[in-house]
């Protein structure tokens, strides 16, 4: 393959994400037609401990206290927010309207990553955004 | 008024800022370290759901599915703190919100829901932003 046309570095786990997290959404309606969302939530509280386990006991990690902590527990009230919100959306609506709306937040994340990491936030960048955002709109018809 | 979207919509604002600063605690702990703090973050709310809302780990119907959506849930959080440590969260992210397109085609094989004209659409679109974004 030419150097040229080699993917991204970020591609293949980033495409791994959208694998996983788009079949959470059909999992996630599965599971609520059974049990209540606080339940769901119980059972992801599980799958981390069980990949902490792994890294602690495999890898040798420990939890750190020092430089990027802070944002590092801040990441994780927002990504248990978050997944909150999406089991309270995917509960109360149909799979196929909650989740094409729950796509437009790279939105905020390019917004706030021109504001607080100074990223360059170029023309394509943000016509490509709005293609993918146009798109899901698309899928939720 | 639409009971979910005001969820649907926290989401969104909690999604998109956990980028940043999944961006900014790169700066002095790697995704390893970030996950173990998620783990924090999940152990003191199912600890909190316990011991306040009186919630019990269900082993009855459902509880495959729901244990498969903890595996897709932590194992999609991984792959994209990785991704993030790889590339600007300008890029990164949006290609991410590409999982709409995983969804709907699982919902069609497993929840029975239709595939029309306008999803085949909105793939294309999604499709061709994603790869605007990923050229290096």
């Amino acid at each position: 393959m030419r150097a040229g046309v080699r993917p991204a570095p970020w591609l293949v786990p980033a495409l791994g994400y959208v694998v996983a997290v788009g079949a959470l959404g059909v999992t996630t309606k599965l599971a609520l037609e059974d049990m209540t969302w606080p339940e769901v939530v119980l059972w992801t509280a599980v799958a981390y401990v069980a990949i902490a386990a792994l890294l602690v006991v495999g890898g040798g990690q420990r939890l750190r206290l020092g430089r990027g902590a802070g944002y590092g527990a801040l990441s994780g009230a927002l990504a248990a927010g978050a997944l909150i919100a999406l089991f309270l959306a995917l509960d109360a609506g149909d799979v196929s309207r909650v989740v094409p709306i729950t796509s437009a937040y790279p939105v905020v994340t390019v917004l706030l990553a021109a504001a607080l990491l100074s990223e360059r936030v170029t023309t394509g960048r943000v016509g490509a955004t709005l293609l993918v955002v146009a798109g899901v709109v698309l899928l939720s018809i | 008024m639409l009971e979910w979207l005001a969820p649907a919509l926290g989401f969104v604002l909690l999604e998109g800022a956990l980028g940043i600063t999944t961006k900014l605690a790169f700066r002095g702990i790697d995704w390893r370290q970030l996950l173990l703090w998620v783990t924090v973050a999940y152990v003191l709310l199912a600890a909190g759901f316990v011991a306040i809302g009186g919630e019990s780990l269900p082993l009855g119907a459902g509880a495959g599915w729901a244990a498969l959506s903890g595996l897709f849930a932590a194992g999609g959080l991984w792959v994209f703190f990785v991704a993030l440590g790889r590339g600007e969260a300008s890029r990164v992210v949006p290609v991410t919100a590409a999982y709409p397109v995983v969804t709907v085609v699982l919902a069609a094989i497993f929840l029975s829901e239709e595939i029309n004209a306008p999803t085949v659409a909105g793939t294309v679109l999604v499709v061709a932003g994603v790869a605007i974004l990923s050229r290096d």
